[in-house]
């Protein structure tokens, strides 16, 4: 298994399990910015704590996720296959996940 | 304080987005040979130098806008723009939020196919990732100042 081999893959899935943890709101913890505390989960904003941030949390669901998938895809799948589709997919799926944010986060703009 | 380390992110930020903006007008639109003008010495560059570089300081950028400046922005400023309805300014800074974390994700993969600039199989690879960082960082930049100067602009 060579980690350098994994790293494209490890991008992409990161990314994409960034927007799956953004979209879902899918924070084990969640980080409350005012008084400097953690929760675990995803936690309200309270007038004794302040706003609550998830930010930090679904950073950490795209990590564990993208390192498991990375680890997978270099066990499971054969080497010439991503040595060729690495190239394509580590540009456009960054493109893809860019256009799924403009589209997720359309309700800011649209009045 | 706040203000030193806000200062601080800028200044990595212009580096940044001077090293990106040289990088990617290199392997995109390279001079002609001969090409003396100021702007073919800007594009003249060696493109896989900046790659390390960009690597350093997007993290360094990335870190002290994500881990010390926006949980005082969650909790100082925003509070205020959503009082003001300013949904406008309040999007634009959502999106930069996940494009930065974008361009998080992709420095691996940069560096991985920076680390042969002279590998042919890559060229696109190498040609649209540095685009993409370039972009996002250009975002991030003209958003970051549109946001510290809300009123001004009357966004």
């Amino acid at each position: 298994m060579s980690i350098a081999r994994a790293i494209p893959v490890f991008s992409a899935a990161f990314l994409v399990a960034y927007a799956v943890a953004m979209h879902f709101n899918l924070a084990p913890f969640t980080y409350y910015p005012q008084v400097g505390a953690f929760a675990s989960g995803v936690a309200k904003p309270s007038p004794q704590l302040g706003p609550a941030m998830y930010w930090y949390g679904w950073l950490s669901v795209a990590l564990v996720a993208a390192a498991a998938i990375a680890a997978l895809v270099e066990l499971l799948v054969p080497q010439p296959l991503t040595r060729r589709a690495a190239p394509l997919l580590s540009w456009t799926i960054p493109l893809l996940v860019i256009a799924f944010f403009l589209w997720d986060l359309r309700s800011w703009f649209i009045r | 304080m706040i203000t030193a380390v806000l200062m601080a992110h800028g200044i990595l930020a212009v580096f940044l987005l001077g090293a990106l903006t040289h990088q990617a007008l290199a392997v995109w639109w390279r001079p002609a040979r001969g090409g003396g003008s100021l702007f073919a010495s800007f594009r003249a560059v060696r493109a896989e130098r900046y790659a390390n570089t960009v690597i350093i300081l997007f993290a360094l950028t990335y870190g002290i806008g994500g881990g010390l400046i926006y949980p005082a922005y969650r909790y100082e400023v925003r509070p205020v723009l959503e009082q003001l309805r300013l949904n406008t300014v309040l999007g634009m800074f959502e999106l930069k939020e996940h494009f930065v974390t974008v361009g998080l994700a992709l420095l691996p993969v940069y560096w991985y196919f920076w680390k042969q600039p002279d590998a042919p199989a890559t060229v696109t690879a190498r040609k649209m990732l540095t685009l993409i960082l370039a972009l996002v960082v250009w975002y991030a930049f003209v958003v970051g100042h549109l946001l510290n100067n809300t009123r001004g602009f009357g966004i």
